[in-house]
């Protein structure tokens, strides 16, 4: 599946290798690993044995797609579950 | 103006990549109860966008438990003819029977 950079807001971000940029708790700042689940809060990201949670809305996050393009999306547009993000639209003013 | 394009088209072009997407993962998966967490979006989602999921697909998953069906590993899958001809799945995670009717074609 080819993701376009544009629509990562409707696309399936488990499975995705993603990488914490900035976040307000200073602890999850520069994890990375793969997403193995997802909630309407929360990623759960599995770093080689264990699993890690970071917040959506106070981080982030490097996404690195499947044609190898990363994405630097901020994880306040992300919030919700991973079927109401299907019909989530980005509202943007120029 | 541009022509207008039917409403939903593009919502239910990525809903069907992100049931095949998470159709393979859950495939791939090691983990029984990730599996399940993988269908049980992959249903969501193409409920929310109202497409159907493939056949191949539906008849792999157990209606009841989420879980990927294996037949000769956790499913049981036979062939009765006790009322009209049908093929029972019986999912071993949670005893769910699942029938599904064989019309002969003449």
């Amino acid at each position: 599946m080819n993701i376009e950079p544009m629509s990562i807001i409707n696309a399936e971000l488990i499975g995705l290798h993603t990488h914490v940029v900035a976040s307000s708790d200073p602890g999850q700042v520069c994890n990375e690993g793969k997403i193995i689940d997802e909630t309407r809060e929360m990623f759960y990201i599995k770093q080689d044995s264990r699993v890690i949670k970071v917040p959506k809305s106070i981080a982030v996050f490097d996404f690195t797609l499947p044609d190898g393009t990363i994405v630097r999306v901020n994880g306040k547009i992300l919030r919700g579950r991973p079927e109401e993000r299907l019909k989530k639209s980005l509202r943007r003013r120029w | 103006m541009p022509r207008r394009r039917p409403r939903g088209t593009s919502v239910r072009r990525m809903a069907r990549a992100r049931v095949d997407r998470l159709w393979e993962m859950a495939c791939e998966c090691e983990d029984p109860t990730l599996a399940k967490r993988y269908i049980s979006i992959a249903r969501r989602v193409a409920q929310k966008a109202r497409i159907k999921i493939p056949r191949d697909i539906k008849r792999r998953i157990c209606k009841k438990c989420n879980s990927v069906l294996i037949p000769g590993k956790n499913c049981r899958v036979r062939m009765r003819t006790n009322r009209s001809s049908h093929i029972t799945v019986t999912c071993f995670t949670c005893g769910a029977i699942r029938r599904y009717y064989v019309r002969r074609q003449c």
